[in-house]
């Protein structure tokens, strides 16, 4: 059976990780971690949230800036909600994320990605990092 | 890593993305090889017409470029597709008793004896245009010999074609490429701390300007120009091009010799922070009279102007408030779409150019994707081949509608 981690052992992962330094905790089995992130020197810093229970997946909050605020009304590309925004990093039935996984080494780093993906799609319109989208396979 | 080191880095970094969007940006704007080339094979043909002629003068006729073609400083016009190329018909055999006029009628007499010329020509003040729709046109400038310029120069009509002015086009070009060869030294590239910061990131990129910097400045301090006055009420008193060239070309020379920069964004704003202490003043019966000095020869003031209409000097000063402004202020910036506002609103940049310029460096982020080696690094962010300290981006498939 694959050893599936903890929000603990989760929190533990994130703490140490160069590329997501901020603050968080386990409360009542539920990780939240806050860290900024800058997709690229040319971008903003965004300040993102992290919340995880056991057994569950992971969530991705853009705090700040108001993302929806900054896409002016145009549709956001790649998000499970808009307020608040929440990511869509990952195709649940490709395994790409499953228990057994750092939240540090695949979410956080694809959270990145999104962003960068964000900033390009607002100055040009096209999202460049492909995807899929609800009903496709 | 430090803090301070980090945040250092993270400038240094940024810096050198600014320095390369503004050098595809003057990639994007200046004249192609290939057009280039076809320009050069229609002004020989023009030179080969002119010195075919069995009139006396004409028959030694000679065409070169001069202006920015011959500096390697072209720019497109803000709203057309046509290439400005400034060519010097020179008549090294007529004195400088001629008539500018008649001098003038001698080439375009010449011109309009040939089938295809004659229906392209058009008159302007002082030269003759060939206009080649939608590529670029040929101005030819007549030009004579100065006996009295020691270094060579010669001498073109004035406005009025009423007299003949000294000007020397071949020894500017020689004194702007003898500045332009001299190589800015950045101590950033040298120091421990970028070779530390670094290795432990990603190599430092080999060279962020894909020619000499002198010739990306003036094109950028151009266009910007060009932004700040087409179209507008203002026109009329924009900087001239050769004004920014020759004060760039100062202040480059002198930035490049006597100082050592971080890197080349701190050297690009000091060149266009010196420019100004370049501009001599005297006063003359009681009045400010500038100098900006043709070096090349005797007796052309490219300020000439300034002093008869004074709104010249004044927006030349705006202008370059403007300049060292919209350049410095870009480090401000955080958002790649906000970059790219700011390079068309500030530098004129076309909307589709600053989008092949932003796709260029996705698609790059995209292919390292693919290939499994992106990477997202502390204070960076993504990076494209994996190095000391960073986090590999495993493959995933963005969802969501």
């Amino acid at each position: 059976m694959v050893k599936t981690l903890s929000p603990e052992q989760q929190w533990i992962r994130l703490k140490s990780s160069p590329i997501c330094r901020g603050h968080g905790r386990v409360r009542q089995g539920e990780l939240t971690w806050e860290f900024d992130a800058r997709p690229s020197p040319l971008s903003r810093s965004y300040r993102l949230r992290i919340r995880f229970k056991r057994y569950g997946s992971p969530d991705v909050i853009v705090l700040s800036p108001d993302i929806t605020e900054l896409a002016a009304g145009r549709y956001l590309p790649h998000v499970y909600s808009t307020k608040p925004v929440r990511l869509c990093l990952h195709f649940p039935s490709h395994d790409e994320w499953t228990l057994d996984k750092s939240i540090a080494e695949t979410i956080v780093p694809w959270a990145y990605l999104w962003l960068m993906y964000f900033e390009h799609w607002l100055a040009t319109g096209e999202w460049q990092g492909g995807g899929k989208h609800p009903g496709e396979e | 890593m430090h803090s301070d080191t980090q945040v250092a880095l993270l400038v240094t970094r940024k810096k050198q993305m600014v320095v390369s969007l503004l050098d595809q940006l003057c990639q994007q704007i200046e004249i192609t090889e290939t057009q280039y080339q076809t320009a050069k094979a229609r002004y020989e043909a023009v030179g080969l017409w002119l010195s075919g002629s069995s009139v006396p003068y004409l028959d030694q006729a000679q065409i070169y470029p001069q202006g920015s073609v011959a500096l390697g400083t072209t720019i497109k016009p803000l709203s057309s597709n046509e290439f400005d190329v400034d060519l010097v018909c020179h008549l090294p055999t007529l004195l400088h008793t001629s008539d500018a006029h008649a001098v003038k009628a001698l080439i375009g007499t010449r011109l309009k004896e040939h089938a295809t010329y004659k229906n392209m020509l058009e008159e302007k003040q002082r030269c003759w245009r060939i206009n080649y729709a939608n590529e670029f046109h040929l101005d030819i400038t007549p030009s004579i010999g100065n006996p009295h310029c020691y270094q060579g120069g010669e001498l073109v009509p004035d406005k009025a074609l009423a007299q003949w002015k000294p000007t020397n086009p071949k020894g500017y070009m020689g004194k702007f490429d003898q500045y332009a060869a001299l190589k800015p030294r950045f101590y950033l590239a040298e120091t421990n701390f970028a070779r530390a910061a670094y290795d432990s990131v990603e190599s430092l990129p080999e060279q962020t300007i894909s020619k000499p910097f002198l010739k990306r400045i003036v094109q950028l301090l151009k266009r910007h120009r060009d932004q700040l006055f087409v179209g507008t009420t203002r026109a009329d008193v924009a900087p001239i091009s050769v004004i920014i060239t020759t004060l760039a070309g100062w202040a480059y020379a002198k930035c490049a010799m006597q100082q050592v920069y971080a890197d080349a964004f701190d050297f690009i704003t000091a060149v266009i922070r010196e420019m100004p202490t370049f501009i001599r003043y005297e006063v003359r019966s009681g009045r400010q009279h500038f100098i900006i000095e043709n070096e090349t020869t005797t007796g052309e003031n490219f300020a000439d102007k300034w002093n008869s209409d004074t709104r010249l000097a004044t927006s030349f000063y705006e202008w370059h408030k403007d300049a060292l402004t919209s350049v410095e202020s870009l480090l401000q910036i955080e958002g790649t779409d906000r970059f790219a506002e700011s390079l068309s609103s500030k530098f004129g940049a076309k909307k589709e150019h600053v989008q092949e310029t932003l796709t260029g460096i996705t698609n790059s982020i995209g292919q390292a994707r693919f290939a499994g080696l992106l990477a997202v690094a502390p204070t960076l962010g993504l990076i494209t081949s994996p190095a000391h300290g960073s986090v590999a981006v495993p493959k995933n498939t963005f969802f969501g509608r």
